[in-house]
Order: C-alpha cells, then sequence, then structure tokens
C-alpha cells in the first residue's frame, strides 16, 4: 500500500525514507488566473484547486493552516479595500501609520497576497508608532481551526503554519522597503536597532509561546531571505541569533522550522543551516536564481531539507521541451538517493506554465522517484 | 589640495555627508568637475563594483555607496551642465509592464549614472509604448529592461517589437535583465545583451558605446 503524501513529508522531516519523493506542486496562482480569465482547461472544469491537484497527480501544498490570530489593542486598525489594492491603516496615540499591498489583477479578490505598495515608515517620528504597534500585538491561539484544517488535508498534504518573520527581515520586507531599508539603518541606526529589539522581545514573550504549544508541526517562518538582500554579514548578525533560538525552542517540541526560499540563497547556505533550519521550502534554483540543486544539497547534506528543486520558469512555454526533460533528469541525479528531498515548483506553478510540463513530472516521480530514487 | 583618496574611500564607505563636503572641497579648490568625477567618483563606484562582483560588497553596500555617490555627482551636475560637459551616455531604463520590482533596476541606475551616463528612469510597470516615446524624446543609446517575474518577463519581447514597430529598434541597444531572465532569452526575443548583474550592465553598456 503506498504511503499517503502526509507519511511521505512526516518520514522526509523524521529523516526517514518514504516510499517515492513526495510530489507538490503549488497551483494556487495558475489556477486563480485561469478561473478568473476563464480559460481553465476543459477537463478541469468546475473542479476545485485541491480536486485540479488531485487530478495532475501532486500533493496538497496545504498552506492555510493557522494557529493564531494576531490582536491589536490600544489601537484602532482599519481595512481598506479598493480594485486592486489593500491598505490598513493603525491608528495609535502616537499617530498613524498605513501599510498598503497592490494586489495583482490576476489573482485580485481570490487571496490576500500582493506587493508592498505603501510602508509605513516615512519619518523618524514613525518609530515611535511601530514600536507601540509592536508592543500592543498578541497572539491568539486558534488550534481548534489548525486541527480542523490537518484534518480537512488529510492524508495529501501535511499543513505548514505561517508564522511571521524575523523581525530584521520584516523590517525590510514590510515597514521599510529594501531600497530605504538599509538608508535607514545607517540615518536612523538607533531607532532601527530599538524597533527591531522591542519586535524581537514581543516574538519570544507572545509569539514562540503560542507556536511553540501549538498542534502544527511544520512552522514557517521567514520567506524571501536573499544573498543579495538579507546577504551573509547581516544574517549572521540580526537573524541567526534570533533563529538559532527559535529553531531550539520547536525542536525541543518535535517541532520542523521551515523557510520560504523562493529567492536566491547561493551565499547564505551556511547561514540557514546554521540557523537551525529544517526546511527550505519552495526552494529556487538555477536558471531562476544562482543557486543550484547540487550546491544546497552538498551545504545542506541531509539537514535542511530541500522542498523544491522545480523553478517555475522551466514550465514556460519558453523553455525547450529537451532541456525541460534534461532539467528533471538532472534533478533526479542530483537528488538520489532522495533523501531529505520534497519535489515542488519553486514557488509557483504560473499562470503562463505549461500543465502538461506539470503532468509530465508526476510521471517521472511515479516512474524514477520510488525510494532510493536511481538516477535515469 | 583635492583628497581624491579620501573621497573615493567616502564612497566606498557610503558616507554621503562627507563625500558632499570633499567634492566641494575640491571645487572650492578650483578643480575641474570633470576632474572631480573622473578622478574621485567613477573610479570609487568602479571600485564598488569589483567589491560586489568578488561578493565582498552585496546590495546593500551597493545602495548605500550609489546614494553616497549621488551626493557628489548633484554638486557636479549643474556645473558640467554649464562647462557643456557630455554624459558618458545616455540610457533609458525601467521595469517592464505588470511589474512592480524594481530594485535591481534602481540599481543599474544608480551605478550607470556612477559611471558617468545620464539616465532616463522610467520607473516600473513600464508599457512598451512608454519606452518607445522615451526613445523619441531622450535618443538614448540604451534601453534597458528589468523583470523580475516569468510572467512579466515577456513585456520585454514586447517592447522589442514596440521598437521595431516604431523604426527606432537600430537606433538603440536593448539590454535586458533581472531574476529569471538569461542570455538564451534575450537571444530569443531580439535584445542586443543580457546582463546578470548591476556592474555588468554598466560593463557591457561601456563597452558598446560608440568610439
Amino acid at each position: 500500500m503506498p504511503m499517503t503524501n502526509r507519511e511521505r513529508i512526516l518520514a522526509v522531516l523524521d529523516k526517514r525514507s518514504p516510499d517515492r519523493i513526495p510530489w507538490i506542486a503549488r497551483l494556487d496562482l495558475w489556477y486563480h488566473a485561469r478561473v478568473a480569465e476563464g480559460n481553465l482547461p476543459a477537463r478541469f472544469r468546475g473542479m476545485t484547486l485541491v480536486e485540479v491537484g488531485r487530478a495532475l497527480r501532486t500533493g496538497n501544498p496545504a498552506r492555510d493552516g493557522k494557529v493564531f490570530k494576531v490582536c491589536y489593542e490600544g489601537m484602532e486598525v482599519r481595512n481598506e479595500r479598493a480594485p486592486g489594492v489593500a491598505r490598513q491603516r493603525f491608528v495609535t496615540p502616537y499617530g498613524e501609520v498605513t501599510f498598503g499591498r497592490i494586489l495583482s489583477d490576476k489573482v485580485s479578490g481570490t487571496t490576500d497576497q500582493g506587493l508592498p505598495l505603501e510602508h509605513p515608515i516615512h519619518s523618524v517620528d514613525d518609530y515611535n508608532v511601530l514600536e507601540y504597534i509592536a508592543e500592543h500585538t498578541y497572539y491568539e491561539p486558534c488550534y481548534d481551526e489548525y486541527l480542523a484544517y490537518e484534518t480537512a488535508v488529510g492524508g495529501e498534504g501535511y499543513p505548514m503554519v505561517s508564522c511571521g518573520d524575523v523581525p530584521f527581515h520584516y523590517f525590510l520586507l514590510h515597514l521599510s522597503g529594501y531600497n530605504q531599508a538599509y538608508f535607514e539603518m545607517v540615518d536612523h541606526a538607533e531607532e532601527f536597532e530599538h524597533l527591531i529589539t522591542v519586535m524581537e522581545q514581543v516574538d519570544r514573550e507572545r509569539l514562540w509561546p503560542v507556536v511553540a504549544e501549538s498542534p502544527a508541526r511544520l512552522i514557517l517562518h521567514g520567506v524571501h531571505f536573499d544573498s543579495q538582500m538579507t546577504p551573509p554579514h547581516m544574517f549572521r548578525k540580526y537573524m541567526t541569533p534570533y533563529y538559532k533560538d527559535f529553531s531550539a525552542l520547536l525542536h525541543a517540541r518535535g517541532k520542523s522550522l521551515v523557510w520560504h526560499a523562493d529567492d536566491d540563497s547561493k551565499d547564505i547556505l551556511a547561514e540557514v543551516k546554521d540557523a537551525g533550519f529544517d526546511m527550505s521550502e519552495c526552494f529556487c534554483t538555477a536558471p531562476m536564481v544562482e543557486v543550484t540543486l547540487e550546491e544546497a544539497r552538498a551545504a545542506w547534506k541531509g539537514d535542511v531539507a530541500i522542498f523544491g528543486g522545480v523553478p517555475s520558469i522551466i514550465l514556460e512555454p519558453t523553455f525547450p521541451e529537451a532541456e525541460f526533460e534534461e532539467y528533471m533528469r538532472g534533478v533526479f541525479r542530483t537528488i538520489a538517493p532522495g533523501d531529505a528531498f520534497i519535489l515542488g515548483v519553486a514557488d509557483n506553478v504560473m499562470p503562463t506554465s505549461l500543465i502538461e510540463r506539470v503532468e509530465r513530472v508526476s510521471d517521472l516521480v511515479e516512474q524514477h522517484g520510488a525510494y532510493p530514487v536511481q538516477p535515469y | 589640495m583635492a583628497d581624491y583618496a579620501a573621497l573615493k574611500q567616502a564612497v566606498i564607505s557610503g558616507k554621503a555627508a562627507q563625500v558632499k563636503e570633499l567634492t566641494q572641497k575640491a571645487l572650492d579648490e578650483g578643480r575641474n568637475p570633470q576632474e572631480v568625477l573622473d578622478q574621485g567618483l567613477i573610479p570609487a563606484m568602479d571600485i564598488v563594483g569589483e567589491k560586489f562582483s568578488c561578493h565582498e560588497f552585496y546590495i546593500p553596500e551597493m545602495l548605500i555607496a550609489a546614494r553616497a555617490m549621488q551626493a557628489g555627482i548633484g554638486l557636479l551636475k549643474p556645473l558640467l551642465a554649464a562647462a557643456g560637459g557630455k554624459p558618458r551616455g545616455k540610457v533609458v531604463i525601467g521595469t517592464v509592464k505588470g511589474d512592480l520590482h524594481d530594485i535591481g533596476k534602481n540599481l543599474v541606475g544608480l551605478m550607470l549614472q556612477g559611471s558617468g551616463f545620464e539616465v532616463v528612469d522610467l520607473g516600473a510597470d513600464v508599457k512598451p509604448e512608454r519606452f518607445v516615446e522615451a526613445v523619441k524624446t531622450s535618443q538614448p543609446h540604451f534601453v534597458m529592461m528589468s523583470a523580475l517575474l516569468t510572467t512579466t518577463m515577456l513585456g520585454m519581447k514586447d517592447t522589442v517589437e514596440a521598437l521595431k514597430a516604431a523604426n527606432l529598434r537600430t537606433a538603440v541597444k536593448v539590454a535586458v535583465g533581472g531574476a529569471p531572465v538569461t542570455q538564451r532569452f534575450c537571444d530569443e526575443i531580439g535584445a542586443d545583451f543580457y546582463a546578470a548583474d548591476a556592474t555588468g550592465a554598466v560593463t557591457k553598456a561601456k563597452a558598446l558605446l560608440p568610439a
């Protein structure tokens, strides 16, 4: 009797051998765009996203689990939505700040994903507002909701619970924006250091215990770390201490720490391992970024499991069929015998991807993915 | 006596106020603005580029150095223009339609300016027709396009086609870059060159400038 995807993922996390490598493709962007544009292939019409994944013989990424709700006290939070744009305005005794996101026209209305449009830091005064928000942020457990989600996912996947970001990177990504953030670190060094220290303290005191005591095992914390934007020296200074402590806490409770690795990690492979991460999810490889699967496997061995290996660009019509086949042959060659590996698309099957190639990967997994994987 | 070594070091260290001060000091001493640019600021950014290439510097250091360099350029620019000085070349840059990622594009722009190019920055989410219009009005040597997404990189092809349709394709060299972009994609869409990073874009632009 073949293992379920859930059992395969758990085997990978426990450093046991699954019957074959798990294969889980994120189809949500492709699916929602096709539905929105009315060009979902006829054979998938009327199907849910999960049903399409099933028809394509990939597992369920199960990324919608939650173990807490974020609560704010002592402030007013206004959520505003206009076509293509979402804004969240925080009105505090120290002033107001706004987070704005622009929503992709392909997915607007179907997801809250979006690119930052407006960052809250415009002047040094905004640091006080953000410090107030951090100090008045609480995390309310919703473990029953998680358990219901885990039951709903069943054997088709294993829920990965998104639990935030390290304050330094949250500052880069959400509070200031990458460009300006580096200038802020120089121009307002004291305020920057103070703010991320406060945020980290709040995480340690309020977020970490809620996550650690939760029924979830796969804890996704941190996204888009990148060789260039979070370079090794910054990673070591601002991220490693946080993650060493957080991963130790999670490991003591049998949980696994995962980060979303859809940017280039060539120069931070050692830092990721040292920080205590157990898995790199949506792990993106050349030719989309510099790092190769070979380099990551050599650096991480079995210590950091890889969930990815299929860069979405090789699913595009512009990527020749023969090279796609050769690329996949290389993936199987590199991952053999298959330890610490979940095959996935990094980071998404895109709206323009050839869905036939997703099916082809499913064929390859069925033909060559049995453990121990033999190169073909 | 103008201290170009100190000026270079200030740029490399990203100390904008010091760059401004040293640039002003050199001008106050009667130094030619072009000399200050050629012996102080441009060599500094060359060193920054070298440090980036050997992974001693990363994008944060590049951005901070480029901003420091801009503090000096800001003082020199009006003087160079008044003296009839010409930029090394002119570049229209932008992130293609549908794509809001502009860090790479900004860095390329800053590095080009640091190397003496005039940059016309069209921003992000730039439609092909805006590139065409900018080529008509600015008459650049280069059009440089950036994309971070596989879904938006095809906007580069659309722009190349739009330049062809406007009979402007041979008037400019077209460069492409960004995470999903490759040399092969560059060749497929008929662009002139691909650069993997900002320093590569500057190096190739310099090499392709008309003698």
